[in-house]
């Protein structure tokens, strides 16, 4: 059941633009799911439930347009999917899996994502992350979980310069980190002219030097 | 700023890591049947290596896998970095019988060693 008084945690927000550079905004309640099984008792149930080929590979993601599986750990991914689809998903694939040891929790409501294209949305992105976001490193189909400045994030490669006219990157945040990534990716986009955020409390993005 | 091989994920910044201790410290099977320095000594005493050193490291901030690192506690270096459960790929001398430190509870009188009121 979606209650309809339901608040996203970037609400307060509206969609920054930074030229043709970089465009940010929150892509609100979309379904996310966690999952935890053995590969092997998983891979067949979660092609039937979502249509998507489980990734066994580090740093990979199964796109499509219903559903994304991303590779989270050795037994672990996330499903991510449309607003309102995770616990239809949930249900499906906690029934495939009965009998086989395993664990399925809609985590849509803790989580929110963050869009970002644009042709430079790379360099603006390698300013807060430590891995390599060459598009030959980073293309299409390339998932991690990382550090975003202070935050723990999902970083997904949607779309990149050979699928689409500019990339396109997925963050998927915690709820409680979601404004100060905000305000912290709005920061680094100073350099092509994004406008300044201020964190809700005004606490400070950077650690006093 | 070092980077890390996560058996799991390949190489990373050492921000998305935790450190755990010491590795290969098994908990002892019958807790009860311990004097309370044999306990103190399972719970607190570490080999203090220098040199090669195995040691348990956490990926936290990516797949929040624990897994086991051979460092070179004198330059910092990774030599290696292998999943829990195996056997380390060389050997360290904190794993080689004899080369320990004695068992306290053997060498020092019991409150001496801080054994506790029982
Ligand atoms: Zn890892």
């Amino acid at each position: 059941m979606i209650d309809e008084r339901r608040v996203s945690p970037l609400a307060h927000r509206e969609p920054l633009h930074a030229g043709d550079f970089a465009h940010l905004a929150e892509d609100a309640f979309r379904g996310i799911v966690m999952v935890r099984a053995a590969p092997i008792h998983l891979a067949a149930p979660l092609q039937a439930v979502t249509g998507r080929t489980l990734p066994i590979r580090a740093g990979h993601a199964d796109l499509g347009r219903r559903c994304a599986v991303l590779w989270l750990g050795p037994d672990e991914w996330a499903i991510m999917t449309a607003p309102d689809a995770a616990a239809q998903i949930t249900q499906e694939l906690s029934a495939e899996l009965t009998g086989y040891h395993h664990q399925i929790v809609d985590v849509s409501d803790y989580n929110t994502v963050l869009t970002l294209r644009g042709s430079r949305v790379r360099e603006l992105l390698a300013k807060l992350i430590t891995i390599d976001l060459h598009p030959r490193h980073f293309a299409r189909g390339t998932g991690v979980s990382t550090l975003c400045g202070k935050a723990q994030v999902w970083l997904v490669c949607r779309e990149d310069e050979t699928s689409a006219r500019e990339p396109l990157f997925e963050v998927v945040v915690r709820r409680s980190m979601a404004d100060y990534l905000w305000c912290l990716i709005a920061d680094a986009g100073r350099e092509w002219a994004m406008p300044v955020q201020d964190p809700i409390g005004q606490v400070p993005l950077h650690m006093p030097v | 700023m070092f980077r890390i091989r996560c058996p799991y994920c390949g190489e990373r910044d050492q921000i998305e890591f935790g450190y755990g201790g010491e590795a290969h410290i098994a908990r002892p099977a019958d807790p009860d049947a311990l004097s309370d320095a044999q306990w103190a000594d399972y719970v607190f005493m570490r080999t203090n290596t220098k040199g090669l050193f195995a040691e348990r490291w956490v990926h936290s901030a990516g797949c929040r896998r624990w897994f086991n690192a051979l460092r070179d506690t004198a330059t910092d270096r990774f030599v290696a970095t292998y999943v829990i459960g195996e056997a380390p790929p060389l050997p360290v001398p904190q794993l080689v019988p004899g080369d320990q430190a004695p068992d306290p509870a053997e060498a020092i009188p019991e409150e001496a060693a801080g054994g506790g009121q029982r």
